[in-house]
């Protein structure tokens, strides 16, 4: 097996080119490993982004949206101060993810380039509405995240292209936000189901301006659930909009039956979870401090 | 390709020259020899393989060696210097935080990268900093424990209470001596067979079948033997006859069909692990698939498909006969009859299923193997190839963890010796993870009918018991679970009429054998949660439905067992006023719920169709003064080494530090049956025990005359052998022993043999008197259910258990704390599930065992009873510490959702599948 360290994105994209199908990208190395282990990817070339420093930062870009780079680490995310203040939701999310050994290594780029249904920050990146920069031999190209799950373990990636920056924008006043993670066991597995989601309130405090919700673990991929968002968009809320809303969201999964849980069991889940999250995001949003 | 990759170990430049898939685990384990980092797992679950990078905790096994070049790697090797101790690894033995040992390394970095950062964690950040680390031991309280005494010199532990053998005067028994393997385990310094290395060692690995059920059409080996660094390939061709402890059914490698998928078809030699796994996959079986079975009532049905020459697969039945049933169900005013389902639990040992097979040019056997029972291995692999005893070498050091799963000959035993035989080379084979929760022996799978008559009063007048116990592909221990079930099920309640049919039945799934418990977990689940429903559907408070039933001391149970000592209502009492049961049951917060279980274990005993139950052992005291001991006792962790010690110094005067163990190697140890059915401390110490009497009498002899008394008035203090009635009168122990050596022509060793006083059951009847003592406890829980998930919380729990006399309290806390939350485990999640046939959790991200996060505090209390047949008035404890979690939790979700579940695990779909139809039925109702 060759492995290569390049120090820049433009060498790297060389290398993947060059290395051509057989390459992979290594980053954090958690989950490729993982699965090389178990014989499920069998690269004969590696590529690391481990001597990329611009991957590693995070800043705030002009337009004030807050730019994560690929490399950045869960443990990173949980306690920049940059993302606790922009982006306070992408924190707790990291903090909820795996166990402290994969979060000091595993990264947020690796995460959502893995495309596991069952991962954590895909949610919150929806309910954040952010995007993902990607870098190939053909140029750089920004999609929404919610459009860069394809399948199960795929996305939208193409060969040669690296996902470079995680972009959220400024996030909206008067939000509120939640990821709630549901296992079996504890946080330390993949999600059967994790909700993340963000309410954006109006000024009376009981109108929902505009809601927006990830669902993890339901489907071959994390999907967002429109149509239950457009039920509360522009509504007052109460509990019977949240259920609802829950049930709405349930229609957008076509869950899996696996060892963790059955297809019928992440259904029932997703319905109540999302009113959960629904619920505890709207109390974030009208408590005193988020005015 | 290979290139030189430069690390920065503890602080020193190695430089090694691999492949750039090699992982910073294999770099430090194999590169460079430093094996205290482990490795247990194959998908990044199990965290034994922590080390520091740069100061933060990292999974090795998940990094490359090549990414770690530039950084700092700290591992446990560089955590102490010499014989010096990290006060990290100084608080784990003070807190006995490491029992096998496997996980203690791991654990311990992660504990060491979270007080770098922050110096006083809070107990929560603790636990956050462990979760990625398994245990499969400890139940992870005392590590808890351990890493909270460093982080805050304040936080004082409640030391587990003396008990009555430390009140009688004793220096050594009784105490809560602390681990004498402890130094070794948290050094990362234990011999584990899993990280030796022998020169000239191959690696072989097996190919296992993928299809349930089928005949072999044909292997076609050619293309793995041509490749490169592959020394040998066998098939079923190769095997050389059947085992089995009951029916001999098993050959190693499959010889004419393939019963289960995990099946072993054939099997390389090669130089290198890589090589062997890449030869597997050039081996071409054709196979003949046959219509298979995975349900055991199926599979007794007509017309089933036939797995083994068994009519109706059913390999053997087994009962219990003891009055008149029929007679005891009509006195009956109410006779319930309640079916339970319970799963194949996996052992998960953190060191998986390991050995090293050497067949020397004189035919001359050695095997280094991870097993419990070396003794019985011994003679297993001298009948299989009919080798003399005297010429096989089983070398058991320190196991990481057995549960029972390592007490039999398994296929990697026979590979490894007739791979062996063909090369001229010892050869290691290890099952990895997937193989562990595939193809080593799991807790046998039941469904239990049990009927049960009462009178209206609540006494019960008859039980009768059919079980159908999940063999899987081949027979291991079947026949013996259903046998110890079938007796201690007749010994927790007084029933006048008591009839047990065990059938055990072949199923196309992975292999029932030992597993802690040993059958009374299956029925203790079903027995108890049947308590709580009779009690329901009667109206009477449960504990009042078992105060009028439970055996008391001195009863001889319808099923044979003698209750000479007997804690099961004391200890009922102690558990259900420390969870606060009738208060809770009273007035209680919505959707939390309290439930408690009685059950009852053996200490050892004859359930195996053999009448022996021994232990053996051999005591040797040195000329200064220091205790050598030869046990057939084996340390899994259980803590046997240090029980030992501590009689050896009981028994001779001396300290403990003066005691050492040997390790165990059946050239010098004495025959034994080894380490399961909690019978190390009991019967392994009464033959240490007794050895220590003929050695002191040897002593004595000596020095009566030296000290001119009889040498009945001889006694051992202080290491210094006195004359009780006139102390003036004494000896130096090691100056004697000296003086008999160099000046007297003798030396002292003497050897003994304990063989339980048991009976085997009666043919006829099954009833039998069938181990030499019977433990008893209560598990009590108090959840709390989320009606709308379905998920349980285990808020608290209590156990309360009569071992009879504790040898060591702490010990014994810790046994319980792990039996505990490995019943946990059983209770809310194991199972290993096969669908279509196939295993589909076969890795700790799938099969979920209990981490530190789903723990409960767990408060431990002894009820003490004084056995007349243990060593010091002990029972066995281990096994006990599992039997009632299940339905104890069970019933505490009764309790708090009003649904009942009868099938193990408990998992959030029942429970609200369960309440969904509790719903529709009320509205039916209504
Ligand atoms: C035991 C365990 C438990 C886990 N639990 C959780 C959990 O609870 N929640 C959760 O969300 N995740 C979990 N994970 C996954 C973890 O978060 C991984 O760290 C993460 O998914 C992958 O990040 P990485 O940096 O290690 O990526 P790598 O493993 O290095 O790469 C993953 C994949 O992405 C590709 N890739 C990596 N970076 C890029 C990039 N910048 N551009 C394009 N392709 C790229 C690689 O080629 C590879 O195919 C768990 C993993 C393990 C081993
Ligand atoms: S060996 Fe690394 S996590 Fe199990
Ligand atoms: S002591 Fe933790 S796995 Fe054995």
């Amino acid at each position: 097996m060759e492995y290569v360290r390049p120090s820049s994105i433009k060498e790297a994209i060389d290398a993947l080119t060059e290395f051509g199908e057989g390459a992979k990208l290594i980053a954090g190395g958690q989950s490729l490993l993982a699965f090389m282990k178990q014989g499920m990817f069998e690269p004969d070339a590696l590529v690391s982004l481990s001597g990329i420093p611009e991957l590693k930062e995070v800043e705030i870009d002009e337009d004030g949206s807050l730019s994560i780079g690929a490399m950045v680490t869960h443990t990173e995310i949980m306690h920049h101060p940059l993302i606790l203040e922009h982006a306070p939701l992408l924190a707790e999310t990291a903090g909820k993810v795996a166990s402290t050994q994969i979060r000091n290594m595993g990264t947020w780029g690796g995460n959502l380039s893995h495309g596991e249904p069952g991962a954590d920050p895909p949610a919150a990146l929806i309910a954040s509405n952010a995007t993902v920069k990607i870098t190939g031999p053909e140029g750089t190209r920004a999609i929404p995240v919610e459009d860069f799950f394809v399948d199960y373990l795929t996305t939208d990636l193409n060969p040669g292209e690296i996902l470079t920056h995680i972009i959220v924008p400024v996030q909206p006043e008067n939000c509120g936000t939640a990821y709630i993670k549901h296992t079996i066991r504890d946080n330390g597995d993949l999600a059967i189901v994790g909700i993340g989601v963000r309410v954006t309130m109006d000024k009376s405090r009981t109108l929902i301006q505009d809601a927006r919700i990830g669902i993890n673990g339901a489907s071959l991929t994390t999907i967002r659930a429109k149509e239950a968002e457009k039920l509360l968009n522009g509504n007052v809320w109460d509990e019977n909009l949240l259920a609802a809303a829950g049930e709405q969201s349930a229609d957008a999964c076509e869950p899996l039956d696996d060892a963790e849980a059955s297809a019928e069991y992440r259904i029932k889940m997703v319905k109540v979870l999302v009113r959960r999250a629904l619920k505890q995001a709207i109390d974030a949003a009208v408590a005193e401090k988020a005015y | 390709m290979k290139q030189t990759v430069n690390l920065k170990v503890n602080g020193v430049e190695r430089s090694i020259y691999v492949e750039p898939n090699r992982t910073l685990q294999d770099a430090l384990r194999l590169d460079l020899e430093m094996t205290g980092t482990k490795k247990c797992c194959n998908d990044g679950y199990c965290g034994a393989c922590t080390v520091m990078l740069d100061g933060v905790a990292a999974k090795s096994c998940l990094v490359l060696a090549v990414e770690a070049e530039g950084k700092e790697i700290e591992t446990i090797e560089g955590l102490s210097h010499g014989t010096e101790l990290d006060p990290l690894q100084k608080a784990f033995i003070d807190h006995g935080a490491s029992q096998c040992g496997m996980c203690s390394p791991g654990m311990i970095m992660s504990a060491k990268a979270l007080l770098r950062e922050n110096p006083h964690p809070t107990k929560d950040q603790i636990k956050e900093a462990i979760k990625g680390n398994l245990c499969r031991c400890t139940g992870y309280i005392k590590i808890l424990d351990a890493i909270a005494s460093v982080a805050d010199e304040n936080e004082e532990k409640e030391k587990p209470k003396e008990l009555s053998l430390a009140h009688s005067g004793k220096k050594w028994v009784g105490k809560s001596v602390p681990r004498v393997d402890g130094r070794e385990k948290v050094t990362g310094k234990a011999p584990y067979v899993i990280d030796m290395v022998l020169p000239g060692m191959l690696y072989g690995e097996i190919l296992r079948s993928d299809v349930p059920h089928a005949r072999i059409v044909s292997i076609d080996t050619s293309e793995a033997e041509k490749y490169p660094g592959v020394l040998a390939v066998i098939t079923g061709k190769d095997m050389v006859g059947h085992y089995g402890n009951f029916v001999k059914d098993e050959t190693g490698l499959a010889v004419d069909k393939v019963r289960y998928v995990g099946d072993g078809v054939a099997a390389v030699a090669a130089r290198t692990q890589e090589i062997a796994t890449k030869a597997l996959s050039l081996i071409d079986v054709e196979y003949e698939e046959l219509p298979f079975v995975t349900d055991a009532e199926k599979a007794m049905q007509e017309g089933a498909p036939q797995i083994q020459e068994a009519e109706r697969n059913i390999a053997d039945h087994r009962r219990v006969v003891a009055g008149d049933v029929a007679k005891g169900f009509e006195k009956a005013d109410f006779v319930y009859e309640d079916r339970f389902e319970t799963t194949k639990q996996a052992h998960a040992s953190m060191e998986p299923h390991v050995c090293i097979g050497y067949w020397g040019p004189s035919d001359r056997i050695t095997l280094y193997d991870s097993n419990q029972a070396p003794f019985f291995m011994r003679a297993g692999i001298s009948s299989l190839f009919k080798i003399p005893a005297s010429k096989i070498r089983v070398n058991t050091p320190y196991i990481g963890g057995g549960f029972g799963g390592k007490s039999e000959v398994d296929a990697i035993h026979v590979c490894s010796l007739i791979l062996s035989k063909k090369t001229g080379c010892s050869v290691k084979m290890a099952l990895s993870r997937d193989e562990e929760f595939i193809s080593s022996k799991t807790r046998h799978k039941e469904i239990i009918y049990m009927k049960t008559g009462v009178t209206k009063n609540g006494k019960i007048t008859a039980r009768q018991i059919r079980a159908i116990v999940d063999n899987g592909a081949y027979t291991s221990y079947g026949p013996a679970v259903a046998n110890a079930q079938s007796m201690l099920g007749g010994a927790v309640y007084r029933i006048p009429n008591y009839r047990y049919d065990g059938y055990i039945v072949y199923t196309n799934t992975p292999v029932g054998g030992a597993f802690r418990g040993f059958g009374s977990p299956q029925f203790t689940f079903a027995a108890e949660s049947q308590a709580d429903m009779i009690a329901k559907r009667l109206g009477m408070d449960p504990l009042d439905f078992r105060r009028k039933n439970l055996t008391q001391p001195g009863d001889t149970a319808i099923s044979g067992p003698v209750l000479t000592t007997n804690g099961a209502e004391q200890a009922m009492e102690t558990a259900a006023k420390a969870i606060g049961f009738e208060e809770k049951r009273k007035n209680e917060a919505p959707y939390h719920g309290v439930g408690l279980a009685v059950a009852t274990h053996f200490t050892s005993g004859k359930y195996i169709d053999m009448n022996a139950d021994f232990a053996g052992a051999t005591v040797k005291v040195n000329e200064d003064g220091s205790v050598s001991i030869l046990s057939g006792q084996i340390e899994m962790g259980s803590g046997v080494d240090t029980a030992l010690s501590q009689i050896a110094a009981e028994e001779f005067g001396v300290s403990i530090e003066d005691v050492e163990v040997a390790m165990n190697d059946s050239d010098s140890t004495p025959p034994d049956m080894g380490t399961h059915g909690s019978r190390s401390t009991t019967l392994g110490g009464q033959a240490v025990y007794m050895a220590c009497q003929k050695a002191k009498k040897q002593i004595a002899e000596v020095a009566a005359v030296k000290l001119d008394c009889e040498s009945e008035d001889i006694i051992f203090k202080d290491k210094q052998v006195v004359c009780k009635s006139d102390p003036s009168k004494a000896v130096g122990l090691a100056q004697l022993v000296a003086d008999m050596l160099f000046d007297g022509g003798k030396h002292v060793i003497a050897s003994a043999h304990f063989e339980a006083p048991c009976s085997l059951p009666d043919p006829e009847t099954g009833v039998g008197d069938f181990a030499m003592a019977y433990s008893f406890g209560t598990h009590a829980a108090s959840v709390e259910v989320d009606p709308e998930t379905g998920k349980v919380k285990v808020l608290d729990f209590v156990a309360a258990s009569d071992c009879g006399n504790v040898i060591n309290p702490a010990g014994a806390e810790a046994q319980v704390q792990g039996g505990a939350v490995q019943g946990i485990g059983y209770s809310l999640y194991e199972d290993i599930k096969i669908r279509e046939g196939q295993p589909i959790n076969t890795r700790f991200g799938t099969y979920k065992i209990p981490t530190v996060m789903t723990v409960p505090p767990i408060r431990s209390y002894f009820v003490e009873t004084n056995d007349p047949r243990g060593t010091y008035g002990s029972k066995g404890l281990a096994e006990m510490g599992l039997v009632p979690t299940a339905p104890a939790i069970a019933n505490a979700i009764e309790d708090a959702i009003g649904v009942r579940i009868q099938s193990l695990p408990l998992t959030p779909e029942k429970i609200l599948e369960a309440l969904k139809e509790k719903k529709e039925k009320e509205k039916q109702e209504s």
